[in-house]
């Protein structure tokens, strides 16, 4: 179960993440658009702070972010997106 | 949620076009057996997965299956994008032209377009994983059956390296299917259907 700093830390990441996911599409179509690379480079930082501390205090987003040093995979060991809360 | 990376997973660089071989390969883009099939089966079977390395497997192997579509289609463009109009009569590539250019469409070998019969998801954890083995051991068979047609060194080796994977594959479905039966009465795996029959898949 997330507690609510987890939770809360997770959805800064949905939202920075979808900021940049918004601002490529932008970019793709207007690459010398100075104030979104701007915007781009703000939310690339913001995105990477939040993730690393995410994977510092919870555990991976991806599969290139697993801290293995406890000895064990913890890659499938916490709940998949689509879980949801349990019932 | 996904992330694209500007790379293939195993290098391409076909210099010779060659039509007849990329109406062939293109079966494993679009085909019965093809890369596009085995991602979305793994992808769709995934959610009702109770067991969360297993799930952690369809997720990875998924993914693997879409780099692996996109390797297919960069072996197809590479194998057709000089061509003359000439040369498209020649050798038998006009059929497709005339519907796609030289733009990929998933297909299979025989024309036939992709369709998700072409794959199960069947919300039950045996049954899912043997047809994953299968598909693992169809699509290695389809790569056999394209290596003994092929000459061209530049199309064997990244084919060479795609259907070595679907013996990785099969080697971990095998074992996702033990860790399942492990779970399960001994005396009748079928006793119940871990992804229907019990109550919660929270903390397996």
């Amino acid at each position: 179960m997330m507690n609510n700093d987890q939770s809360k830390l997770l959805r800064f990441i949905y939202e920075v993440g979808f900021a940049i996911d918004d601002v490529v599409l932008y970019l793709d179509t207007h690459p010398c658009d100075k104030q979104a690379l701007e915007y781009y480079e703000n939310y690339k930082k913001l995105h990477k702070q939040a993730v690393d501390e995410y994977t510092r205090m919870y555990g991976p987003l991806t599969d290139e972010n697993v801290y293995s040093g406890n000895g064990y995979w913890a890659w499938v060991k916490s709940p998949w997106p689509w879980e949801g809360a349990c019932k | 949620m996904w992330n694209y990376e500007k790379r293939l997973q195993y290098p391409i660089n076909i210099t010779k076009s060659n039509p007849k071989m990329a109406l062939v390969i293109i079966s494993q883009f679009g085909g019965p057996d093809g890369e596009l099939a085995a991602s979305m089966r793994y992808l769709s079977q995934r959610y009702t997965m109770p067991y969360r390395e297993v799930a952690g497997l369809l997720t990875d192997i998924g993914t693997e299956e879409l780099a692996h579509m996109e390797m297919v289609s960069t072996i197809v463009h590479q194998l057709t994008r000089d061509l003359t109009p000439e040369e498209i009569e020649k050798s038998g590539f006009a059929n497709y032209y005339v519907d796609h250019t030289v733009g990929l469409w998933p297909q299979a070998a025989g024309g036939i377009p992709f369709n998700s019969c072409e794959f199960q998801s069947k919300g039950d954890a045996i049954t899912d994983l043997h047809e994953d083995l299968a598909a693992e051991q169809k699509a290695r068979s389809t790569y056999d059956n394209i290596l003994r047609l092929v000459k061209d060194p530049e199309i064997c080796d990244p084919i060479r390296f795609l259907r070595q994977r679907e013996l990785v594959h099969f080697q971990r479905f095998g074992e996702a299917l033990r860790r399942v039966q492990d779970d399960l009465n001994f005396k009748n795996f079928y006793a119940f259907n871990p992804e229907f029959d019990s109550n919660s898949n929270c903390g397996k």
